[in-house]
């Protein structure tokens, strides 16, 4: 029996010892590898930079491509697909995670903080970003996740599948988001963001003329589908509304530098890409500023001399084009100069808002004319943001070519102002030109890929990415690449 | 090498369009990993008596691994002049160059006590008992530094050494912890040798788990009875030598795999990625920092019930042996992270999966028909073993969670299928199975949503072996099979698009077989427009077409050996010595669609994710000479 005792003593003894000393021992399930509630003005830049990435590279590519400023190269292969009109749907995987899965539950952290902390200015600033990614989302992809989208964790719902709403419900939440940022900007509130903020270095006055500009673009893209709506919310906006509209001092922009890790996201995937020119000139653009005699395709391209400049047929990457021109290094597509690293990926353009106003002019949303001088304006900002002179603008301005029918019809007007914007926008606004030229039709010379694999039609939209088609469970099916969004009439 | 030219310009294309000298890039690019691993434990133990046996072993574990990959700097220009000439052409290739050292240690120390009793109760009637406690400790550290050849690189090609990078080395660290403790206890019942019972219990906490939930208690019951024992006087003469059934019930308990699972989502320093580049902060020395992707949810303990029976017959003396075991069980709890829509704003989620069911009946067979006096032995050996396993419920009620695979190629558990089901864009079939194209280019045109392809879980897998052996010399040979599910072949992808897939032998324009398109009203009409197969194999080809049946048989081993007499080996001090020819994995056959790879290889190791061969490396096959000499 002694034993047993012994023995008992110890098993008990060695029970009490577990579960006491276990609590504190088991207590090591906390992860030191990661940082909880950093300040917004630590997390704010990457909320930027996501959309920059997104914008900047995967949209920008696809969009000057299908916007006929680019084609694929003849000497390579990476984008052939683009030209074939079948993209896989993890073609987008990168661009849609970038915003839904990088972007969205940073903005949503710093909308959150800084509610809880009276940061304003980096709510509005939050709500801003927010609308103009959901607008390119929708844009790119017709209905998307909105009202449940970024809802995955626990607390926030733990929607892991969430529903897709209808493109007419996102334009509506993205106008409430720019009227709810626009009413929190206040530019001598001393809690607002410095160099944290990548696009405006924390100028709120700019951020202002942001939501007026991007509240002006998101309503003219109804002008097709509900230029009611589109009427009434561009006449409340008027002819300079508090803030103004964005200008050349303070274009919506992210600068990058000419070092590994900070390059233009463009020219880093193409460094990523062992530096093989993938992306050369489309004879679309060429010839259209040929035809006009325009110094910008010596600019837009590393061509020495507008009659010079060479494009390849779009899409015929089966046909060796001899010296076809690249995209220039000052929009970051020209792989053999480190220079294109310093390109910047542009949100919203001077000249964008010159023609924004100058349409929504010519179609009496605002009233008071000026419509031309808006056209001269942003000709003139084109060409010297490309560094060109304003002389050379002015020359290009009376000519036959790039001149403004003044006097001409509203429908002659509109497509004098698009097909503009369509020139402006050449390698640093690709995605906005495509999506423009949905909405109005002008440019109006465009040319079906000669490698088309679906006939002679012109793509109308991306398809939705793999990620979600195979993982979201409430995901609708996917569209045909010829199927319009909503907005497209 | 031929991969410079006269001048000593480095040039590529010579091996495809796009490709650098396969020689070059495995004599640059470097990836190695080292370890080193000790092990040792302490045993202290005091034998009060004949029953008991008491003592306390504590140990240790202790790995340490090293990773080291070099990636070159180089600049390479088209062999062909057509692609642009000079350093200048477009079409040149480089890259920074790059260097990544990790070091990895990982130490688990351990302590267990245990008490053991064991005491004829009876003449009949045996007992052994036995107590024990665990405690056990498992602490990995990282520390890697890396120049990335993308976002930085090297300034001397060649020289591998962290002061040769262009920007600041990029370095990270990572701990992780896991601990747990159990108490554990068995008891068992022996009578007269021929029924025996036993139960045990076991109860552990877990870090890795919700606090509320960390404690989990397992039993587990068996019994068996040899009966040919019990009835031995009356079955003297008998053709059934031995004979026994057995059945089982056991329940078992299990924390997460990995530490910090029930962690939210947190905040790390930002890299921004496109699909092939990225921005890294500090951006311009403005730092920030970015939220995880993983949803973290409260875990339960993964659970697993199963109960089985069975029986095993021995006839003639043992000269044929028979097992059959039929069993049944639940795994549920399993905790398992699974890549989500990014719409959620993440894109995995740590969940408890749901109920997963198995039954199955697993038989073995022995048999020898010939031993002679002379010592000739023919032995045959037979298995079979057939399963069944459905996803009978999953979490949060959804129908379906995906468990692996890549963006366009989904492996899932799915409500009603088997675990490990395959879903996939395929080509749209009407009706009567004919693919569907488009009148326009005759390419068949992809299904709207994904479509489910099989499950990798196989009808049955079975073997059949043989052995000869006749004074030292023996002869075997081992056939195996699995018939039925299917996998995933991404071998079969990159060879239709790189064009050199048998299938791909003919680019004429052609009709796609057995097509048709819909007309305005949705009938199928015959296709008659051709389609390029260039077009089909390099861009509009379906994941869904990759899947392919995962049948095979294998001659998985062959060998002939020869055991030297033991009156030879006395002298020689050795006591034995046996040499022999051996071959492992010497052949396969496979389904007739299936001409691309070993429906073995698996890219997913060993995880759920099964039947994936995302460009696998072909399976070798081995064979040689061994000498196995014993003192």
């Amino acid at each position: 029996m002694n034993t047993i005792k012994k023995v008992s003593i110890i098993a008990l003894l060695s029970v009490v010892v577990l579960s006491t000393g276990c609590k504190k021992f088991l207590d090591v399930n906390t992860n030191p590898n990661v940082v909880y509630g950093p300040q917004v003005s630590l997390v704010l830049p990457s909320a930027q930079m996501y959309v920059a990435s997104a914008v900047g590279c995967n949209l920008q590519i696809n969009g000057s491509i299908w916007a006929q400023h680019w084609t694929q190269s003849p000497l390579a292969s990476q984008y052939k697909i683009l030209e074939q009109y079948f993209p896989s749907g993890s073609n987008y995987d990168n661009s849609w995670g970038l915003m839904y899965s990088q972007a969205l539950p940073d903005l949503k952290y710093v909308e959150k903080t800084a509610t809880a902390t009276n940061y304003k200015q980096y709510v509005a600033i939050s709500k801003l970003m927010q609308a103009y990614m959901f607008q390119l989302a929708t844009d790119a992809w017709g209905d998307i996740p909105f009202s449940e989208a970024g809802k995955g964790e626990v607390a926030d719902g733990g929607i892991t599948s969430p529903r897709y709403d209808a493109q007419s419900s996102i334009y509506d939440g993205i106008i409430k988001l720019i009227t709810d940022a626009t009413a929190l900007i206040d530019a001598t509130d001393p809690n607002h963001p410095a160099t944290d903020d990548l696009v405006y270095g924390g100028n709120m006055n700019n951020w202002k003329a942001f939501a007026n500009t991007l509240k002006l673009k998101v309503y003219l893209r109804l002008s097709e589908v509900d230029s009611v709506k589109a009427k009434a919310g561009i006449a409340a906006l008027g002819a300079a509304p508090s803030g103004g509209y964005i200008t050349t001092t303070n274009p919506a922009q992210i600068a990058f530098l000419n070092t590994a890790g900070a390059y233009n996201p463009l020219y880093a995937e193409i460094v990523g890409l062992t530096k093989t020119q993938n992306l050369v000139a489309s004879k679309t653009a060429v010839d259209y500023y040929k035809n006009n005699n325009d110094l910008r395709v010596t600019k837009f391209y590393n061509a020495t001399s507008v009659a010079g400049a060479t494009g390849c047929q779009q899409g015929n990457y089966n046909t060796q084009v001899s010296g076809v021109n690249y995209p220039s290094d000052l929009v970051g597509a020209l792989s053999s100069s480190t220079n294109s690293g310093t390109a910047p990926v542009k949100f919203i353009s001077s000249y964008e808002s010159l023609l924004l106003q100058a349409e929504a002019k010519v179609r009496g949303w605002i009233t008071g004319g000026g419509d031309s001088l808006n056209y001269a304006q942003a000709v003139s900002n084109n060409f010297t943001s490309y560094g060109l002179l304003a002389t050379d603008a002015a020359t290009y301005l009376a000519s036959a070519g790039g001149a403004y029918p003044s006097t001409g019809t509203k429908t002659a007007k509109l497509k004098a102002i698009l097909t503009q914007k369509w020139a402006c926008m050449n390698g640093n606004q690709g995605f906005e030109a495509w999506t423009e030229w949905r909405r109005t039709g002008y440019p109006d010379f465009f040319t079906v890929s000669t490698t088309s694999l679906i006939g002679q039609v012109f793509p109308a939209r991306f398809f939705y990415p793999n990620v979600e088609v195979t993982r979201n469970l409430n995901f609708p099916g996917q569209k045909l690449i010829t199927d319009k969004v909503w907005w497209d009439k | 090498m031929d991969y410079t030219d006269a001048q000593g310009t480095k040039r590529y294309g010579y091996y495809g369009a796009y490709t650098r000298n396969p020689y070059w890039v495995a004599q640059n690019f470097d990836n190695r990993a080292k370890t080193d691993r000790v092990l040792g434990a302490v045993t202290i133990g005091w034998k009060p008596n004949s029953n008991w046996n008491i003592f306390n072993r504590a140990g240790a574990d202790i790995t340490s691994d090293r990773f080291y990959q070099k990636t070159p700097k180089y600049f390479f220009q088209p062999f062909d002049a057509f692609y642009g000439a000079g350093t200048a052409s477009s079409q040149n290739q480089s890259l920074a160059g790059g260097y990544f050292e990790q070091t990895v240690n990982t130490t688990t120390f351990y302590n267990d006590l245990i008490a053991s009793y064991s005491k004829k109760l009876s003449e009949d009637v045996t007992f052994d008992g036995m107590l024990g406690a665990n405690a056990s400790a498992t602490t990995s550290n990282s520390l890697a530094a890396n120049i990335d050849p993308t976002t930085n690189g090297l300034v001397i090609p060649g020289y591998y050494n962290f002061g040769n990078a262009v920007s600041p080395v990029t370095v990270t660290n990572s701990l992780s912890q896991i601990r747990s403790v159990a108490l554990y206890g068995s008891a068992k019942l022996g009578y007269k040798n021929q029924l025996f019972l036993e139960i045990t219990a076991r109860n552990d906490k877990n870090s890795t788990l919700n606090p509320y939930t960390n404690s989990f208690f397992y039993p587990s019951a068996s019994g068996s009875w040899i009966f040919t024992e019990t009835f031995k006087e009356k079955m003297v003469n008998s053709r059934l030598s031995y004979g026994k059934v057995r059945a089982s019930w056991a329940s078992v308990g299990n924390g997460a795999p990995n530490a910090y699972l029930t962690n939210p989502a947190a905040f790390a320093t930002t890299t921004s990625s496109t699909s092939f580049g990225s921005v890294k902060f500090p951006f311009n020395t403005v730092p920030a920092f970015s939220l995880g992707n993983t949803i973290a949810n409260q875990l339960r303990p993964a659970r697993s019930l199963s109960s089985e029976v069975g029986v095993e017959l021995g006839f003639f003396k043992d000269r044929i042996f028979f097992e059959a075991t039929y069993y049944k069980s639940y795994t549920y709890d399993q905790i398992i992270s699974v890549p989500t829509a990014p719409s959620s704003g993440f894109t995995s989620r740590t969940i408890n999966l749901g109920d997963v069911a198995n039954k199955g009946l697993e038989m073995a067979l022995r048999f020898t028909p010939v031993h002679t006096k002379s010592g000739f032995k023919w032995d045959v050996n037979a298995t079979y073993t057939r399963n069944r396993n459905e996803v009978l419920s999953l979490a949060d009620g959804v129908s379906r969670v995906t468990i692996g695979g890549f963006s366009g190629m989904e492996i899932a558990a799915a409500v009603g299928k088997p675990f490990g089901a395959f879903y996939a864009i395929d080509n749209q079939t009407d009706a009567n199975g004919y693919t569907i194209v488009d009148p326009n280019s005759g390419l068949p045109k992809p299904t709207t949503n994904s479509v489910y392809k099989g499950s990798y879980q196989p009808r049955f897998m079975a073997s059949l072996g043989t052995n000869l052996s006749y004074k030292g010399f023996s002869l075997n040979v081992l056939f195996d099979t699995k018939q039925g599910g299917v996998f995933f072949s991404r071998t079969k992808d990159i060879m239709e698009f790189v064009g050199t897939s048998a299938n791909t032998g003919n680019r004429d324009e052609q009709i796609f077989p057995n097509s048709v398109y819909l007309d305005a009203n949705g009938n199928s009409v015959a296709n008659t427009t051709k389609y390029t197969p260039y077009d089909y194999y390099t861009s509009v080809a379906p994941n869904g077409t990759h899947v392919l049946d995962a049948s095979y048989i294998k001659l998985r081993e062959a060998s002939l050996g020869y055991t030297l007499p033991a009156k030879l080996m006395k002298k020689t001090g050795f006591s034995s010595a046996k040499v022999s020819l051996f071959g492992n994995n010497l052949f396969i056959w496979t389904s007739k669609e299936n001409k691309y790879a070993d429906p073995e290889v698996n890219t997913g190791g060993n995880s759920d994710e099964q039947g994936l061969d995302f460009s696998a490396r072909p399976s070798l096959r081995n064979y040689g000479i061994s000498l196995k000499v014993t003192f």
